[in-house]
């Protein structure tokens, strides 16, 4: 009988021990809306294109961006936009002679995203401007963070004005047809952006110019609706459940500047000043802003120097060191017309003159050279 | 007397036993509802492999600062967040993670909300979370179920044996 009861209770605490790792082990999880994100450093140096492979660039492979949430961007009272997205810094260096221009490139599962045509929902803009992230534990006002309002000026700049649902340009559409008004936005928007990105960021040559450049990627809210359940409360937080985009290749990638440049090499033992003039307005204007300035040191190496600023457009060109002329660098806008006039006498230019006017054109073509004989 | 150590670990078995299983019982007869504690999303209060046990409170007992479990707007799970915010004309609560970066998303229906955070156990939910796969519980409970026939089946015999 003692045994039997035994047996019993054995039975019986088996079955409770049975029965507490069972609820436990079943129990339901409770999960979060958010993920954390995490930042990507890459850092990336290219010299002289025609040393390079072509196009010189670096990547960040099997990368995996999680974001706290999709955003609209087309929304003009969207205040939680820099609070979603994702950064991916690149340290750059062009340690070549050639003023270059920086751009990116998104793959996903090795296939190249197209920012205006897929589905994914993911969008990113490249800047050099690093702004600062609001706390959004601290941050209690409903403002607009930097990286949004970088990215709406560029818009701006372009022609393009975000959408007010509120007391704005849209305050009179509501339901499909505010959709549609965001939809055109949208395209509109992406298109600026592909050409912004594809056009990239300037990276001046030399060993000191390191310069960071920042992708700022999002999830953009319309390509991922349908896989969304929350509501479209018009509360100005365009901001659902957490998005993961896996699988990713960031890749930038380096380019000769196609902006229009004007560089004078000065061939000669000594240096040699000029004048540069642009015209604005049917007038002469000295020229004022930085110029690149490249010398030989007394080992033959090409040594940018800080990037200048004129005053009253005279510029001094480096001298030459044996075989190699000193080098001035100057980015203006293609098809600015300039005038060069020699302060330094004695000297010409190549075309066997003292003044020199000309109409900026594509770097590479449009180089001015300095000698005592005009050759 | 005695003494056995396995007659000692046989007793603390069987008082863990009946006090965890107790406990259960407790927890499946009062309604109370537990859930395992996935992210950090409400940390330093709660972390990840804790045990959540809310109990249905009606709405308007509820406050700003309690901490709720409810179920997401699409129905596919449960989160456990704070409440900022009560909107009672709308029958709403606004949420947000201690630890998160601001205000969850959307609202939450009063339809939707599961119950009043009431307790946390720690560290127990690492359990369930690592028991990803239903094949491992059912091998685990087959196994405990064959281990119970086994020793009833093996006193069975010894009771025979011995002619009572």
């Amino acid at each position: 009988m003692q045994k039997k009861s035994k047996t019993i209770l054995t039975a019986v605490v088996t079955a409770l021990f049975v029965l507490s790792i069972s609820y436990f082990a079943l129990l339901a999880p409770t999960t979060a809306w958010y993920y954390q994100s995490e930042d990507k450093d890459l850092s990336f140096t290219f010299g002289d294109f025609q040393a390079q492979p072509d196009p010189p660039s670096a990547a960040i492979e099997n990368m995996t961006v999680r974001l706290r949430g999709a955003t609209r961007f087309a929304d003009a009272g969207e205040t939680l936009f820099d609070e979603m997205i994702h950064i991916v810094k690149t340290t750059v260096t062009n340690t070549g002679r050639i003023p270059g221009r920086v751009s990116v490139r998104v793959k996903q599962n090795g296939s190249i995203l197209d920012l205006t045509d897929n589905t994914s929902g993911l969008k990113w803009f490249i800047c050099s401007s690093q702004a600062v992230i609001p706390d959004p534990v601290a941050n209690t006002t409903a403002s607009k963070g930097s990286y949004k309002q970088m990215i709406e000026a560029m818009l701006a700049e372009n022609g393009l004005t975000p959408l007010d649902y509120k007391t704005g340009n849209i305050s009179s559409y509501s339901g499909a047809d505010r959709e549609a008004k965001y939809e055109d936005y949208n395209e509109d928007a992406l298109d600026i952006l592909k050409e912004h990105n594809a056009t990239g960021v300037t990276v001046e040559p030399g060993n000191a110019n390191i310069k960071n450049i920042y992708v700022v990627f999002w999830a953009e809210y319309g390509p991922l609706k349908s896989t969304f359940h929350a509501t479209d409360s018009e509360t100005g937080k365009r901001v659902v459940a957490p998005v993961t985009f896996q699988n990713l290749s960031v890749e930038v990638i380096a380019k000769p500047d196609t902006e229009a440049a004007l560089q004078i090499t000065n061939s000669n033992v000594s240096a040699v000043s000029v004048t540069l003039s642009i015209r604005e307005n049917n007038a002469w204007v000295p020229y004022v802003g930085q110029i690149q300035s490249i010398a030989y040191n007394s080992s033959y190496v090409w040594t940018p120097t800080a990037v200048e600023t004129t005053l009253n457009g005279v510029i001094t060109i480096p001298a030459a060191n044996g075989d190699n002329p000193g080098s001035i660098w100057i980015a203006i806008p293609e098809g600015t017309e300039y005038r060069l006039v020699l302060n330094t006498s004695g000297m010409h230019f190549n075309d066997g003159s003292d003044t020199r006017i000309e109409d900026v054109m594509v770097v590479g073509t449009n180089a001015v050279s300095i000698s005592a004989n005009g050759a | 007397m005695r003494f056995s150590f396995f007659r000692v670990l046989r007793n603390v078995l069987v008082i863990a036993a009946v006090l965890i299983g107790g406990f259960v019982l407790f927890v499946l007869c009062s309604g109370t509802k537990g859930f395992a504690v996935q992210s950090d999303s409400m940390a330093p209060r709660m972390h990840r492999g804790d045990v959540v046990f809310v109990h249905r409170v009606p709405f308007e007992k509820l406050e700003v600062g309690d901490v709720v479990s409810a179920y997401f707007p699409s129905g596919d799970g449960v989160f456990t967040h704070r409440i900022v915010e009560i909107d009672a004309e709308a029958r709403q609560i606004q949420t947000r993670g201690d630890a998160n970066l601001s205000d969850d998303p959307v609202p939450t229906d009063e339809a939707h909300l599961i119950g009043k955070l009431w307790f946390t156990l720690p560290y127990i939910g690492y359990l369930s979370l690592s028991l990803q796969s239903n094949t491992l519980i059912y091998i685990c409970l087959g196994v405990a179920i064959v281990l119970i026939l086994a020793r009833v089946v093996v006193s069975h015999r010894k009771t025979g044996s011995r002619g009572v």
